[in-house]
């Protein structure tokens, strides 16, 4: 029978284990400060703390690190450290240059705005660091290209925080698939939320102190706007220039999951015609995707479910899976949350010592965000379009191809 | 929240609406915000650059227009956006309008306002001209390689090694010889960047070239690695083979007492001996047509890697040698064991302006029939057309006079058809 375990041992892309290696671990299981990976963090909010913990819990890390351009965050994450360590030594910066250029950092974990994510990963990745960046990790296609020709040109190791490679129910769904137990693959289904994004301004208020927020940084590469405190308090989301919309904000998640299941991590659909809020696409192996916010089982947000010619199977994030009768026997039901990071993290750590690809390795980070982009733009379109994953372009349109990527704000470039 | 995308359904748009746009923006009233981008999107180019033109548009107007443009804006818009290139606030929204607009005028505008410009709007124009990947702005850009704003010279960096091709390619090893600390780092990657589009596009000596001056540059950890592995790489689809293995002299001969290998290197060292006369350490396989690099250190002395070269008893060589000597010589083509001295000098103005001093220099030899090349650190020092001897051996020296110490190492051989 197909357990999880057995599963991460014969199929995982690069055969990276989930424990700790004796390598890692001096005697009695205390870890040499030699043998520690070390680690800085960028842009640690909510999210990002959530992670950090994560990462905190492994003997063989080291956090050294913080950096932010709100004051209160950089503090709040130097003390968490502090006082994990005991002392008073996480260095706090305002600037990632200054962070990126310490030698003695071999990673780093990013959990900036989605805005910054591209830009800030390929800086680390220059800069020699491994990566480990919170999702969705660009705003376009042209970012994500970007990103995962500079981990490839930088030999380094770079996850996208998309855990759910490395959750249990997860990935026996896509187990299912890939070992043909559900038969040939028909139509792969993508939990996806509303599109919509708002081209608003907030009301312009006066900018407080760089000192205590830099808005300018906080922008980034994002077009110019007036100042608002709501942005810079979380509330950015929906807001074109800032966010990717409904379909990247899940679709990252559950887009990524059915384009493992169908063995497409180094290509992607090759046409994407807008039902609605429903994106249906086509691989050119004849196997759809929908991408849908609508219908599902019930089973937890960032559903998926896998249909082929002898069965299906259905999760989400509460753990639970739901499969077709002559399936029953393959499942186990799991009750970790699929929000949960730490054999994510785990991953990473490992491929960081081993240099081998993690399971959100760059390449697949890329194809699953450029068929999320490029729904999107379908779905701003209005029409059906055609997309040549050779060559990274839509085919005979030229409106669509000119939304590809955005010009970034000066001084920043990828 | 609104959606950015009316409903496909939605009946195309009456007329008053356009006027309706217009009129608001002329009298300056608050715009409510979403409704307007619904109607832009809708809009005509043409009634779009009526709308941007209009001076008492608002900011939100014109930048969610320039933002609309990005995907429609046509020639006819070119100018109109141009013009808000020197903006500080509205630049930005105009390159992102310009830079996917696929008509060669927005190219024309974006190259007259780096002529213009200054700052940080000059490093955008220079970014959007890398995107583009616009070759004929290639000398325009090269030029602000030289600007004395850091932020500048990295802009025109970065955008050269995008746009990529030979042109750009010799402007980047250009620039690296002169090593500007504060923008060496954009150099090495643009480097990188330009050395895939090279290979790719079977320019595989420019690449090489490129990649060999980035590990030369010393450049952050990781970075010479990266070099190294694409050199290998290259060298091997292009047919370079190792002459010297690393552990042992296997396949070379020369005075025992002179000769060791040490570190991976080849390591020949006068010290506790009086030299009489020029001793060599000689490659037995005769060479025709070729291409030899290697990596060699001089410490103090005068050393040299004969080619084309006659073998004579007692580890003695006579023809043509690319030299070099602590000090002067480098680049320079010398006829050792004949009567014609330096036959092409190399040195001042050239090798002199590359080569560092004790330690590891990348030297190339180049022989195809009657032509000769040598190159100190990818920089072409001399060249010649000589049939004296068109085959020969190649052999390494050590310079009689006083105590020195010369090292090889990565010798790899080209065999030229």
């Amino acid at each position: 029978m197909l357990t999880r375990r057995s599963f991460l041992k014969t199929a995982a892309p690069a055969g990276a284990p989930l424990i700790v290696p004796a390598s890692a671990l001096g005697r009695n299981g205390a870890v040499a400060p030699s043998d520690r990976v070390t680690l800085g963090g960028i842009g640690i909010g909510p999210r990002g703390a959530n992670v950090l913990n994560d990462f905190l819990e492994q003997p063989d890390l080291r956090f050294l690190a913080v950096c932010d351009v709100r004051n209160e965050r950089r503090e709040a994450v130097k003390s968490l450290a502090d006082n994990r360590y005991g002392n008073r030594d996480c260095a706090a910066y305002s600037d990632m240059f200054e962070l990126l250029a310490r030698p003695d950092i071999d990673a780093v974990l990013i959990a900036t705005g989605d805005r910054w994510h591209a830009l800030a990963s390929i800086f680390a990745l220059k800069a020699g660091k491994d990566v480990y960046c919170e999702k969705p990790c660009s705003l376009t296609i042209a970012e994500s290209r970007a990103l995962a020709d500079t981990a490839r040109r930088y030999r380094r190791v770079f996850q996208a925080g998309t855990q759910r490679r490395n959750i249990a129910n997860f990935v026996l769904a896509v187990e299912l698939a890939r070992s043909g137990k559900l038969g040939k693959l028909k139509t792969l289904h993508a939990n996806t939320l509303d599109p919509r994004t708002t081209h608003d301004w907030l009301p312009p208020e006066p900018a407080p102190p760089r000192q205590l927020v830099d808005w300018d940084r906080w922008l980034g590469p994002c077009p110019w706007r007036p100042y608002n405190s709501a942005y810079v308090a979380g509330r950015w989301r929906g807001f074109w220039d800032l966010h990717g919309g409904g379909i990247l904000e899940w679709g990252v998640h559950t887009v990524d999951l059915c384009q493992w299941a169908n063995d497409a991590d180094r290509t992607g659909p090759i046409e994407y015609t807008p039902q609605g809020n429903h994106i249906l696409c086509r691989y050119a192996n004849g196997v759809h995707l929908l991408m849908r916010d609508t219908g599902w089982m019930g089973l937890g947000t960032c559903s998926v479910r896998f249909e082929g010619e002898l069965g299906w199977v259905e999760t989400g994030d509460t753990g639970k899976i739901e499969a077709s009768e002559n399936l029953r026997g393959e499942i186990v039901q799991s009750r970790e949350p699929g929000t949960r990071a730490l054999a994510h993290v785990r991953d990473f750590l490992d491929c960081v010592r081993s240099r081998r690809l993690p399971r959100s390795h760059a390449e697949a980070t890329a194809r699953s965000h450029i068929a999320c982009h490029a729904a999107y733009i379908a779905w701003q379109l209005g029409r059906t379009l055609r997309w040549d994953p050779e060559r990274e372009e839509f085919q005979g349109d030229g409106e669509a191809n000119r939304m590809r990527s955005r010009a970034m704000r000066e001084p920043w470039r990828i | 929240m609104q959606t950015t995308r009316p409903a496909p359904q939605q009946p195309p748009q009456p007329a008053q609406p356009r006027l309706t746009l217009g009129q608001q923006a002329a009298r300056g009233l608050p715009d409510p915000a979403q409704e307007k981008w619904r109607e832009i999107w809708n809009l005509e180019p043409a009634t779009l650059l009526v709308l941007l033109k209009d001076p008492k548009a608002s900011l939100f107007l014109k930048a969610k227009i320039c933002q609309r443009l990005a995907a429609v804006g046509t020639r006819e818009a070119v100018p109109v956006l141009a013009g808000l290139l020197a903006d500080p606030l509205l630049s930005h929204y105009a390159r992102f309008a310009l830079e996917p607009l696929p008509d060669p005028a927005a190219d024309r505008a974006l190259e007259d306002a780096a002529q213009k410009l200054e700052g940080p709007l000059l490093a955008g124009v220079l970014n959007s001209l890398g995107v583009r990947r616009n070759a004929a702005a290639i000398p325009l850009v090269a030029r602000h390689l030289e600007a004395p704003e850091p932020e500048t010279a990295r802009a025109a960096a970065a955008a050269l090694g995008r746009i990529g091709g030979p042109q750009a390619a010799e402007s980047l090893l250009a620039v690296l010889r002169r090593r500007r600390a504060e923008i060496r780092s954009v150099l090495h990657d643009a480097c990188l960047v330009c050395g895939e589009s090279l290979s790719a596009g079977q320019e595989t000596g420019l690449a090489l070239s490129l990649y060999e001056a980035v590990r030369r540059d010393r450049p952050a950890s990781g970075v010479a690695e990266i070099a190294g592995a694409r050199i290998s790489e290259l060298e091997q689809r292009e047919g370079f083979q190792p002459i010297f293995n690393g552990r042992d002299l296997e396949g070379w001969d020369g005075d025992p007492r002179l000769w060791r290998v040490q570190d991976g290197a080849i390591v020949g060292s006068t010290e506790g001996l009086v030299l009489e006369r020029n001793s060599f350490l000689i490659h037995r396989r005769p060479l025709a047509d070729f291409h030899l690099k290697l990596e060699t250190l001089l410490r103090g002395g005068n050393s040299g890697i004969q080619f084309r070269s006659e073998a004579l008893p007692g580890w003695v060589v006579r023809g043509l040698q690319a030299d070099m000597a602590a000090g002067n010589h480098w680049g320079s083509i010398y006829d050792e064991g004949g009567r014609r001295g330096i036959v092409v000098p190399g040195w001042r103005g050239k090798a002199e302006t590359v080569v560092l001093p004790e330690e590891w220099n990348d030297y190339e030899i180049l022989c195809r029939g009657e032509l000769i090349q040598l190159k100190v650190n990818g920089l072409l020092t001399a060249e010649l057309r000589d049939r004296t001897r068109l085959e020969g051996v190649i052999a390494l020296q050590l310079h009689r006079g006083p105590a020195m110490e010369v090292r090889f190492r990565n010798l790899r051989v080209k065999r030229l058809p």
